[in-house]
C-alpha cells in the first residue's frame, strides 16, 4: 500500500513538473521571441475580404491585406496606401486611383489594378460587406495601375467606406475559395502561416511589404468562445494582448500589475425601440417621457461597472455633428407630468423584448427599476434572437432593448435607422419623418464637410425631440495589453497589428 | 474409531445495530467416516447456520460464534485461519447449496468451474492437461458426457446443473459432504435420480455426508443418523430407526411426521403444530416449543429441558423425564 | 453473429431518418431566420432576399425537405455551411477529432477511476473508506461540470500556472477538461459499479466459490467483477454519449474548438446544413457505440451470445 502510494505521488510531482515548464517558457518568451499572442472573442468566418463581419474578420484583414486609402474615422484625415493619389471628378461620381507600383503579394506577383478592381467586385456583391460599397456603381481598370470607381451619385463617405475594403490577389481568388481560404494571398504586412484547430491564427510578417516590415515577427491570434476565458487566458499569463474584455472582469485584470486596460471608444450602444405604429408608443409625449424616466448612469453602473458614456443620443457623441445637440436628462418629474398630458393612465404595463445572445438582461432589469419609479410597469421577455429579429423587421414588436453599431463613423450609418427605407432592416421603431429623409439624403452628398455636418445635426434634432429610440449608453471596448507592447488599438475596433511593438 | 466430525455446544448469534438474532443455541453432534446424518427441521430452525459455521462461511460482519467447538479430524476449525479453512473447503470438506439454478457462475464454462475447484487444491502439481483429464473423469461420474465441458450453465437443465455442482463438490475427493437441501428446487423424478447418484457416489468415494433437508421421505432412504432441529436446537437424535420407529418421540418431531404410521403400537393419532417458531430475536427461558406443544406443563416454561437419552436415541423434551420417573 | 450486425447497421437507417426529420422540422418551425442571424440586424431587405434565395430558403417546407433527401441520397451531397460556404462534412471531421479524444479520454479515466473504486467501495461496504466515497461520489455528481471546470482553471491555471486555460494544443491544454467531464462521469459509474458489485457478491455462486476453497479475493476478480461489468459495460456506452454532448459546456468554459462549439453555433445561426450534418453524424456515431456496447456484451456473456447466434 506504501509503495503505490509513493509511486502514485512521484507520478503527480513528475506530472506537474512538465505541465509547469512548458507553460511558463511560452509566455515569457513572447517578447523576445518578438512574437504577439493576441486573445479575442469572436468567431472567424473566413480569410478572405468579403465573407463575414466579426470582429476577427477585420482584424485579419487588416494584417493580410491593404485598403487602397486609410481614412481615420473620426477627423476624415487620409492616409494613402495602394493608391498613390488619387483625383475626383468634378460631379463627383468618378474617383480616379493611381496604384503604387511597387507593391509585391505574399506570393511573389506585383499589385495590378485587376487586383483592385476584382477585389471592389467580390466587396460589393458581398451580403456581408457590400453595404460600404452601395454607393458604387461600378468600377475597371483604366491600366495596370490605374483603377476608376464610379458612383451611383455623390457619397460624401465613400473614401471612409472605401478604407473598409480591402485588395486580394485576384489570380489567387479565381482560382476557388475553398482554395483560397486554405492559403489566401494579399499585398498586407503579415502572410498567413497556418490555421489551426479552428482557433488558432498564425501568421507571419510579410519581408517584401511595400512600407517598412511590421515591427512584430510573429502573430499568434487565439479565439475565443466567451470573455471569461479570455479575461482568465489574459490573467494567466497565456496572452500578452486581449481584446474584449467583459466589465466583469475588468477589476480582476486591471489589478494585475504587468496589464494595462485601455477604454477604446466604438460606435456601439444600448437602446430601446418603441414601435410607432402601435399604442402607446404613437403618442410621442409616451417616447419622450420614457426618454426623461430611464436613469441612465445607473443602468450603466449596474449592468457595465460603469464604463461606458451614458447618453441619449442617436449619432454617436465622437462625431462633430453631436455637438450642441440637447440631451434627455434624467427628469422622472418630467416624465410622469408628459404621461399625465398624453392621457396614459397608470399603472402602465410594458412588454419589452431582449434577445438571448445579447446579454442586455441586467440592463432590462435597471431600466424596468427605472421605469417602475414613474408608474409604468415593465415585462421582460427574452427572446431566440432569431425570433427576435424576425419580430423586429415585420415590424411586430412595440418596445425592444438591443444593442447595435456601425462599422464607419459616420452619420449616414444611422439613415437606415430613421428612413421608411429601413423598416425591414434597422428601423425598429418604425419611424417615419420627411424633414429628417430630406436632410439625411442631402448630407449624403453633401460636398462641403461643414454644410454636410450642419445638415446632419438639424436631423439629429428632429429625431431627439421625436423620441423614436430612448438610446442609453455608448459602450467602449475594453482592450487588455502587458505593460512592455506598444499598442495602437484604433477606434471602434479598427486597429491595425502592424502598428504594435515591443518595448 | 476417532469421531470425523464433532459439534460441541455450538452457538452462534447474529448482531446487528438493533438486536440479536440467536440462530443457534447449544447443538451437538458427531460424524463417523461413512456416515450420513440428516438435519431435519423447518426453515429458520438453523441448519444452514450451522452448516456455514463448520465451513466457517458465516458473514463476517454479523456472525458470532460466543461458545463451542468444532472438531474436525481432530482440529478445532474454529481456531484456523482463512488461509487454513481455504485449503480445508473444496478439499477435506465440500458443500453444495439448495438452489441449481443460482449456484454457478454464468458465464463461465462449467469445465472450467469444475477445474478451479481442482486447480485450488492442486497439491501434486499435476499440469495443465492432466486436470482436464480429471475434469473429464469427474463429469463421467456424475453422468455427464465430458464433451459437454465448453458450455456454459444456462444450457444444462435444472438437474444437470445440480450434477454439476455435486462434481464441483467431489471433484478433491472431500471426507465431508455438506449438502444443504439439494433436491428442494428439482422436479420429484429428477430428485430420485439425484439422489440415487449421490448415494452411489458416496459408496464408491467412502464420503461422509450431513444433509440438510426437510423432506422426510428423503432422509428414509439416504441417512444413517438423523437430528432433528427446532429453534436452534436438536430436540431429538438417533438413527433411522430410532427416530422413524422408535417408542419416544419429541412432540414436535411427532408433528413432522404427521400421517407416517408408525411401527409400534403406542401411535400417537395425527396432529398438525399450531402457531410458529418463536421470535429469535429473544432470549428464552425454558422450552422453545412450549408455545406449541400439546402436551405443555409449568415446568416446560420455567425450566429448559435436559436430554433424554435411551441408547442411540436421545430426546430433549420435560416429558420422558417425568415419565422415568414415574416409570 | 455477422447476421446480427448487419441487421443493426440496416436498423440505424431509419433512426438516423428519424433523427434527419425531427431535426428539420424543428429548425423550420421555430422563428427566425438564418439570413438574418448571420447577416446581421443591419443587413436590408435585399440582402437578405438574395440570401434566401441562393440557399432555396424560400421554398415550402416538403420541398426544401426532399431537395435536402435528394442531395443526399444522389450525390452524398450534405451542403454547405450557410455562414462559412465550406462543405459541411469537412467542417465536421476537422473538429471531430478534438471532441472525440476529450469524449473518449474521459470515458477512459472515468472507467478506471470509476469501476476501481466502486470495486473497492463494494468489497468494504460499512467501512469508513465506503462512507467517504459514496459521499464524495454523490457531491461530485451533483456538482455542475461548468462549475467544475472554472474551478479548476481558477485554481490550476491562474493560480498555479500548472494548466492552459484555454485551447487543445498540447497535451496539457487536455488535462483540466478531461478531468471535468472524467469526474462528473466517474461518479456516476462508481455508484453503479458498487451497486452492481454489491448485488453480484450476493449472488449464490460467490458462496459456491467460497465453497470451494476461493480466497475472498479470487472471488472478487474472478467471479464477483466479470459479472459486475455486464451492466456496467452498457452504462459506459450511453455514458460515451453523455460525453459527447457534455463536451459541448466544457468546450467552452474551455474555448476548445470542437464539434460541440460548432453546432451551438450552427444552431445560434440557423445554418441548416450544418446542423443537420452535426446532429445525423453524433447520431450514427453514438448509433455504433451502442452496437459496439451490444456486441461487448455478447462477448462478456455467453448467454447473450448464444441468443445472437441462434
Amino acid at each position: 500500500m506504501k509503495k503505490r502510494f509513493a509511486i502514485v505521488m512521484t507520478l503527480i510531482m513528475t506530472f506537474s513538473l512538465l505541465a509547469g515548464c512548458s507553460s511558463e517558457s511560452e509566455q515569457s518568451g513572447s517578447a523576445e521571441e518578438n512574437k504577439l499572442i493576441l486573445g479575442i472573442e469572436s468567431e472567424l468566418t473566413s480569410f478572405d475580404v468579403e465573407n463575414g463581419d466579426f470582429a476577427l474578420d477585420f482584424v485579419i484583414r487588416r494584417c493580410l491585406y491593404e485598403p487602397l486609402v486609410h481614412v481615420d474615422p473620426v477627423s476624415g484625415e487620409e492616409e494613402m496606401r495602394l493608391a498613390e493619389s488619387y483625383t475626383v471628378s468634378d460631379d463627383k461620381t468618378v474617383y480616379t486611383f493611381k496604384l503604387r507600383p511597387d507593391v509585391k503579394m505574399h506570393d511573389g506577383s506585383t499589385l495590378t489594378a485587376d487586383d483592385v478592381v476584382y477585389s471592389l467586385n467580390l466587396t460589393k456583391e458581398s451580403s456581408y460587406v457590400g453595404k460600404n460599397l452601395s454607393a458604387m456603381k461600378q468600377a475597371r481598370a483604366v491600366d495596370d495601375h490605374t483603377v476608376e470607381v464610379t458612383l451611383n451619385a455623390p457619397y460624401a463617405a465613400f473614401m471612409k467606406n472605401l478604407s473598409m475594403c480591402f485588395v486580394l490577389s485576384a489570380e489567387a481568388h479565381r482560382a476557388g475559395t475553398d482554395a483560397f481560404n486554405e492559403e489566401p494571398v494579399g499585398c498586407g504586412p503579415y502572410k498567413f502561416v497556418s490555421y489551426e484547430n479552428d482557433n488558432k491564427i498564425t501568421l507571419e510578417a510579410f519581408d517584401e511589404y511595400y512600407r517598412d516590415t511590421a515591427p512584430i515577427e510573429t502573430i499568434e491570434i487565439r479565439m475565443f468562445a466567451d470573455t471569461s476565458s479570455l479575461a482568465i487566458a489574459m490573467e494567466s499569463g497565456e496572452l500578452d494582448a486581449a481584446a474584449g474584455i467583459n466589465p466583469v472582469d475588468y477589476e480582476n485584470v486591471v489589478s494585475n500589475d504587468n496589464i494595462v486596460v485601455d477604454e477604446i471608444a466604438t460606435t456601439k450602444f444600448c437602446m430601446l425601440s418603441m414601435n410607432e405604429e402601435t399604442e402607446p408608443f404613437n403618442d410621442k409625449k409616451v417616447r419622450q417621457a420614457i426618454n426623461y424616466a430611464i436613469d441612465r448612469q445607473f443602468v450603466l453602473d449596474a449592468s457595465r461597472e460603469g464604463k461606458g458614456n451614458p447618453t441619449s443620443l442617436l449619432f454617436n457623441t465622437a462625431m462633430t455633428c453631436t455637438e450642441g445637440v440637447e440631451e434627455y436628462e434624467y427628469d422622472p418629474e418630467k416624465a410622469k407630468q408628459l404621461l399625465e398630458e398624453a392621457g396614459i393612465s397608470l399603472p402602465l404595463t410594458l412588454n419589452t423584448k431582449l434577445s438571448t445572445y445579447e446579454g442586455c438582461k441586467t440592463e432590462a432589469e435597471a431600466i424596468q427599476e427605472s421605469l417602475a419609479n414613474v408608474g409604468i410597469n415593465v415585462e421582460i421577455e427574452i427572446l431566440e434572437s432569431g425570433a427576435l429579429y424576425g419580430g423586429l423587421a415585420s415590424g411586430d414588436i412595440p418596445f425592444s432593448l438591443t444593442r447595435l453599431g456601425t462599422s464607419a463613423v459616420d452619420p449616414d450609418q444611422y439613415y437606415n435607422m430613421v428612413s421608411e427605407n429601413g423598416f425591414s432592416s434597422l428601423n425598429y421603431s418604425r419611424y417615419v419623418n420627411d424633414e429628417v429623409e430630406e436632410l439625411m439624403v442631402q448630407a449624403r452628398s453633401e460636398k462641403d464637410e461643414e454644410e454636410r455636418d450642419t445638415l446632419y445635426r438639424e436631423a439629429l434634432e428632429i429625431i431627439q425631440d421625436d423620441a423614436p429610440y430612448a438610446v442609453i449608453y455608448e459602450m467602449p471596448d475594453l482592450n487588455a495589453s502587458v505593460k512592455n507592447l506598444n499598442v495602437n488599438w484604433g477606434l471602434n475596433g479598427m486597429y491595425y497589428l502592424y502598428d504594435f511593438s515591443w518595448k | 474409531m476417532e469421531n470425523l466430525l464433532e459439534v460441541k455446544n455450538l452457538q452462534v448469534h447474529y448482531e446487528t445495530d438493533k438486536e440479536t438474532v440467536y440462530a443457534v443455541n447449544g447443538v451437538s453432534f458427531t460424524i463417523q467416516n461413512g456416515e450420513t446424518l440428516g438435519l431435519v427441521g423447518e426453515t429458520g430452525a438453523g441448519k444452514t447456520t450451522i452448516s456455514l459455521a463448520i465451513l466457517q462461511l458465516l458473514s463476517e460482519r454479523t456472525a458470532r460464534i460466543p461458545k463451542g467447538e468444532i472438531y474436525f479430524k481432530g482440529k478445532n476449525l474454529l481456531d484456523l485461519g482463512e488461509k487454513e479453512m481455504q485449503l480445508i473447503r473444496g478439499e477435506e470438506i465440500s458443500m453444495i447449496f439448495q438452489d441449481p439454478m443460482t449456484a454457478l457462475n454464468p458465464i463461465m464454462t462449467i469445465g472450467k468451474q469444475i477445474a478451479e475447484a481442482l486447480r485450488l487444491h492442486n497439491h501434486q502439481g499435476l499440469s495443465l492437461s492432466e486436470i482436464e483429464e480429471k475434469v473429464d473423469e469427474v463429469l463421467k461420474m456424475v453422468g455427464i458426457p465430458p464433451e459437454r465441458k465448453t458450455e456454459y450453465p444456462h444450457q444444462f437443465s435444472g438437474g444437470m446443473k445440480q450434477r454439476v455442482v455435486i462434481a464441483i463438490a467431489l471433484a478433491c475427493e472431500p471426507q465431508l459432504l455438506i449438502a444443504d437441501e439439494p433436491t428442494t428446487a428439482l422436479d420429484v423424478t429428477i430428485q430420485a435420480q439425484v439422489l440415487l447418484m449421490m448415494k452411489r457416489l458416496r459408496q464408491q468415494l467412502g464420503t461422509s455426508m450431513i444433509l440438510i433437508t426437510h423432506d422426510l421421505g428423503v432422509v428414509s432412504k439416504v441417512c444413517d443418523n438423523v437430528a432433528v432441529i427446532y429453534a436452534g436446537e436438536i430436540v431429538e437424535y438417533g438413527t433411522l430407526r430410532d427416530v422413524f420407529s422408535g417408542k419416544v418421540h419429541h412432540p414436535y418431531t411427532v408433528g413432522l411426521f404427521g400421517s407416517i404410521p408408525s411401527l409400534t403400537a403406542k401411535t400417537r393419532r395425527l396432529q398438525p403444530i399450531e402457531g410458529l417458531m418463536p421470535d429469535p430475536t429473544k432470549e428464552v427461558q425454558g422450552c422453545r416449543f412450549a408455545d406449541r406443544c400439546p402436551h405443555v406443563r409449568e415446568i416446560c416454561r420455567r425450566e429448559s429441558p435436559s436430554i433424554f437419552a435411551e441408547g442411540s436415541h436421545q430426546v430433549k423434551c420435560h416429558l420422558f423425564r417425568e415419565e422415568e420417573k414415574h416409570a | 453473429m455477422y447476421k446480427y450486425v448487419i441487421k443493426r447497421v440496416l436498423l440505424t437507417i431509419p433512426v438516423l431518418l428519424g433523427v434527419l426529420l425531427i431535426v428539420f422540422t424543428i429548425m423550420s418551425l421555430t422563428p427566425g431566420e438564418p439570413a438574418r442571424l448571420i447577416l446581421g440586424a443591419s443587413a436590408d431587405q435585399a440582402a437578405i432576399d438574395a440570401f434566401n434565395q441562393l440557399h432555396g430558403l424560400d421554398a415550402t417546407f416538403p420541398e426544401r425537405l426532399w431537395n435536402y433527401l435528394k442531395d443526399i441520397v444522389t450525390d452524398l451531397d450534405f451542403g454547405r455551411s450557410y455562414r462559412s460556404d465550406k462543405p459541411v462534412f469537412d467542417m465536421i471531421l476537422g473538429r471531430f477529432p478534438i471532441t472525440f479524444m476529450l469524449a473518449t479520454l474521459s470515458i477512459f479515466f472515468s472507467a478506471v477511476i470509476g469501476i476501481v473504486l466502486g470495486v473497492v467501495s463494494a468489497v468494504k461496504q460499512y467501512s469508513k473508506l465506503d462512507a467517504t466515497l459514496t459521499v464524495t461520489a454523490m457531491i461530485f455528481a451533483s456538482i455542475p461540470s461548468f462549475w467544475l471546470g472554472m474551478m479548476l482553471i481558477l485554481g490550476f491555471s491562474l493560480n498555479l500556472h500548472m494548466f492552459p486555460s484555454h485551447g487543445a494544443d498540447s497535451w496539457q491544454s487536455y488535462v483540466l477538461p478531461v478531468l471535468t467531464l472524467a469526474v462528473s462521469a466517474a461518479a456516476g459509474l462508481l455508484r453503479m459499479t458498487r451497486s452492481a458489485m454489491l448485488e453480484t457478491i450476493r449472488m449464490e455462486y460467490i458462496r459456491t466459490a467460497r465453497a470451494k476453497g476461493a480466497s475472498p479475493r479470487d472471488v472478487i476478480y474472478k467471479h464477483a467483477l466479470k459479472n459486475a461489468l455486464l451492466p456496467v459495460v452498457t452504462s459506459l456506452g450511453i455514458s460515451f454519449g453523455t460525453s459527447l454532448g457534455g463536451a459541448v459546456v466544457i468546450e467552452t468554459v474551455f474555448s476548445i474548438p470542437g464539434l460541440g462549439m460548432l453546432i451551438v453555433n450552427a444552431i445560434r445561426d440557423k445554418d441548416f446544413p450544418l446542423v443537420m450534418a452535426s446532429i445525423l453524424f453524433l447520431a450514427a456515431l453514438f448509433c455504433l457505440v451502442m452496437l459496439i456496447v451490444d456486441l461487448i456484451y455478447a462477448f462478456i456473456d455467453p448467454r447473450i451470445k448464444s441468443k445472437y447466434l441462434n
